[in-house]
């Protein structure tokens, strides 16, 4: 077999690896005992108006704060910026506990105020809480389109006679549509997808629903749950090949100077989004770092949140280089690569419970390390991937072909020509893997061995011990991990592309 | 129609333009011309109200705009061509060129009159540059402006596009019946399309006036050099001539602050002067263009550093390092500066 051949083979294995899953959940829930009108389509119609409400509520949010940021006059526009869209590094679970812990009677802001305060909750408060922190993903696809937009474009609208906002609205809007409809896009399958969120705040959705069938042991169940939700996200993400962005380049900066009641109405549009996405989490965590209740946290948590993640970010460059480079190829490796970055789209809960099942079903990868290791390679490796693919389509074989004319075999040539130049791409991917296994939560949730806890389970079960004030120390050690994901993201060598679903 | 006064804009501490004047009105087309940076674009940008005013003021049919009283831009009915086109990307032709017209007709009449016709149902990004501004321009008139802008219209052509594009468009203008700024950096564009062109240089108007009279009488010693080729050669007046190391011809003070006697620099143009091969002439010839119905020579005059450029029929064909001798030849008086 040549090593064309070899490399394909790989990414096709990989591909399968990550196929595997589904194919074990339509075993595992075939003719599960569900009844579909009373039992599966109230979660039908509770998954997709939360999501509807989210966002809407995160255009809402993320289409004038893009404008805001992207055109108008505003003192430390980039300070703005950065902090519209650091939200982005909340974990979900994170920002869902602080609202949960902050409203209510009992809750923090009762404290500080002295009388109650109603439950964020329910549709409603599961819809607010996902859209203070998903808007930024519309802010950035939004801002993204909005800059590529020549400024003469609303001159000769203007000359033409149309007012402002006639010309943003005719000229503007059909422009930016397509990069909403992107963060639009990433806001729903984010949400479809998010198990914490609403399990915190009361919601059922699909991925509340199977984490308690998980525990009621009805994993059939959980299993045919988990292939619906995967069939209406499938349908969401076939818009995902209508949405294209135009590229254009902008000649001419665009900017608008706010007047009247346009500037204090966008400035305190600013304020209370901060407020309430950053300002109000900083409080929660203040108040319970100060309370009784706080400590720290062990030397065995940081090392089991670190090993797990450490391991699965060399397992997931290691396989995202055949794919990728199968993928350079193009034919069929192109097709699995396609297949291996599935995974990312797969809810944590939905791949948690297949591979749960998986694990009872073979004794030696029952509550072990390697599943959980096998697990998050599965889910993350796309974030290898990405950076590879890019490298790797850039690497000239005519470098490789040099080095064989000038003697050496192909290992030496791959060892020192090719493997350098994948070097940085492979340590950036690697990266993303380490910083997203760390803030996971569901599959670990799921999938860790007995008495492993991390930083996230942890945070897990002081939720429901209802002992919050442990919460604070492991709370801003994730975000720390997670706001060092997001800026790697955001500045890494794919930029945007790479901002995709979490859950 | 259009009366500027005294109008002024700055960009913070820099002054773009200082003491502007200008009006018109029927079918008349001023081109502005000067080099980079010359505050040329400026006046379009505060005409068409994109551009704040520091002083002065303008007065748009029964609009005044000062540095207090401002109007926004779709209020001044003014039809603006942009260098890059600003077509609308999501439009087809059609729908661009009536973005805001209720009448069908005067759509269809000005992609008549434009031959867009083919074009009508196309997006701009499959346009050709010269279509690009044709239906740009058809755009703008479309509209019914009182007033046409046009920003460099030309200048993201190619050359073979130019000349014929910049006939149509002028036409185009003509039949609409509006007057109109034509900025340009191409000093032959401005002196063909305009029926008075204006001069600007730091932000200053140097001269305005008819082309022709910008061209043979210019007013200061950067519009003599900017507009056509030319060179400014020392002289001094004698009587009703000036004499030159060229040569001697009748000389025209344009500024009219010289008298008999006075040391000046003349505008020589490579049409002024005549050659005639001589072993014991005052010039020898460094740099020969063959140009097809004419032969540019560029020759070092005795006693000169500079070098000047001399245009005469292809007939007359001379080797490099020929010397000559030179005779003023020109049916015009020669500008003259003060030195």
């Amino acid at each position: 077999m040549s090593g064309a051949h070899r490399t394909t083979a790989i990414s096709g294995v990989v591909a399968l690896c990550v196929v595997a899953p589904i194919i074990v959940l339509v075993r595992l829930g075939w003719g599960a005992d569900l009844d579909a009108a009373s039992e599966i389509l109230p979660l039908v119609r509770n998954t997709l108006a939360l999501t509807v409400l989210t966002v809407i509520g995160a255009i809402g949010l993320g289409v004038p704060l893009a404008i805001v940021t992207a055109h108008c006059d505003i003192p430390y526009r980039r300070f703005w910026l950065a902090a519209l869209v650091a939200p982005l590094a909340v974990p979900s679970y994170i920002g869902a506990f602080t609202y949960f812990a902050a409203f209510g009677s009992g809750g923090e802001i009762s404290n500080w105020v002295g009388w109650d305060v109603p439950k964020v909750e329910g549709l409603w408060g599961t819809a607010l809480v996902m859209s203070l922190f998903t808007y930024p993903l519309v802010l950035l696809t939004t801002r993204a389109s909005l800059k590529q937009l020549d400024g003469r474009m609303v001159e000769a609208a203007r000359s033409l006679g149309a007012t402002l906002p006639e010309s943003l609205r005719r000229v503007v809007m059909p422009r930016v549509r397509s990069g909403i409809a992107g963060g639009a896009l990433l806001v729903a399958l984010y949400t479809m997808s998010d198990f914490a969120t609403p399990s915190i705040l009361g919601f059922d959705t699909f991925t509340r629903v199977i984490f308690v069938e998980y525990n009621a042991f009805g994993l059939d169940r959980a299993a045919l749950l988990s292939l619906v939700l995967l069939v209406i996200i499938a349908a969401v993400l076939m818009f995902e090949s209508r949405v294209g962005v135009e590229e254009e380049r902008a000649q001419h900066p665009f900017s608008i100077e706010l007047t009247g009641v346009a500037r204090p109405a966008l400035m305190g549009l600013m304020v209370v989004t901060l407020m309430a996405a950053l300002v109000l989490p900083a409080l929660v965590f203040g108040a319970w770092l100060l309370g009784d209740e706080t400590s720290g946290v062990s030397w065995a948590l940081v090392w089991n949140t670190l090993m797990p993640a450490l391991l699965a970010a060399f397992g997931a460059v290691l396989l995202a280089l055949p794919v990728a480079s199968g993928a350079a190829r193009g034919g069929l490796g192109r097709w699995f690569e396609r297949l291996a970055t599935l995974g990312y789209g797969i809810p944590g809960i939905v791949l948690g419970t297949a591979l749960l099942y998986v694990g009872l079903r073979v004794d030696w990868l029952y509550q072990t390390l390697t599943l959980l290791v096998l697990a998050h390679i599965l889910k993350f490796l796309p974030l290898s991937i990405g950076p590879l693919r890019d490298a790797v389509a850039r690497s000239d074989q005519n470098l490789t072909n040099a080095a064989r004319g000038l003697g050496a075999t192909p290992a030496e040539a791959f060892r020192r020509v090719a493997f350098p130049m994948l070097l940085p791409a492979a340590i950036a991917g690697g990266a993303l893997v380490f910083l997203e296994v760390m803030r996971e939560l569901p599959l670990t949730l799921l999938l860790r061995p007995t008495g492993l806890e991390t930083l996230t389970t942890e945070l897990w079960q002081v939720y429901e011990a209802g002992y919050f004030g442990r919460a604070a120390v492991p709370s801003l050690l994730l975000i720390a991990i997670s706001a060092v994901g997001v800026v790697f993201m955001l500045t890494g060598e794919r930029g945007l592309n790479d901002v995709g679903v979490r859950s | 129609m259009l009366s500027i006064q005294d109008l002024s804009i700055r960009y913070g501490d820099v002054t773009a333009v200082t003491d502007f004047n200008l009006s018109l009105s029927g079918d008349e087309i001023v081109t502005l011309v000067g080099p980079t940076g010359c505050g040329k674009s400026s006046v379009l940008r505060a005409v068409a109200g994109f551009e704040e005013i520091a002083s002065g003021q303008l007065t748009l049919a029964d609009h005044v705009v000062t540095t207090t009283r401002s109007l926004p831009p779709e209020q001044r009915n003014i039809g603006l061509v942009f260098q890059d086109f600003a077509l609308f990307p999501h439009m087809t032709v059609a729908e661009n060129v009536g973005f805001r017209v209720q009448d069908a007709e005067r759509v269809r009449h000005w992609i008549d009159v434009l031959e867009l016709s083919e074009l009508s149902h196309k997006k701009p990004a499959t346009l050709s540059g010269g279509q690009k501004q044709r239906v740009a321009l058809a755009r703008a008139l479309a509209h019914a402006p009182q007033l046409v802008l046009l920003d460099e219209p030309l200048s993201n052509l190619d050359a073979a596009l130019k000349s014929g594009l910049r006939w149509r468009i002028r036409e185009a203008l003509k039949s609409a019946g509006v007057p109109a700024i034509w900025v340009t950096h191409d000093q032959s564009e401005a002196l063909a399309v305009g029926d008075r062109v204006g001069v600007m240089r730091r932000g200053r108007l140097e001269q305005l006036a008819e082309a022709e009279t910008c061209y043979r009488r210019p007013e200061t010693r950067f519009v003599a050099e900017f507009l056509g080729e030319g060179v400014l050669m020392p002289g001094r007046l004698v009587g009703e001539q000036v004499e030159t190391s060229l040569g001697t011809g009748r000389y025209d003070d344009v500024q009219e602050v010289l008298s008999n006697g006075d040391e000046v620099d003349v505008l020589i143009r490579p049409h002024d002067v005549s050659l005639l091969q001589a072993s014991d002439g005052n010039a020898k010839i460094v740099e020969r263009r063959y140009e097809g119905e004419t032969r540019l020579y560029c020759l070092q005059i005795d006693g000169h550093a500079d070098v000047v450029k001399v245009r005469v029929s292809h007939e007359q064909d001379m080797p490099l390092g020929t010397h000559v001798t030179t005779t003023i030849d020109a049916h015009h008086a020669l500008p003259v500066f003060p030195r």
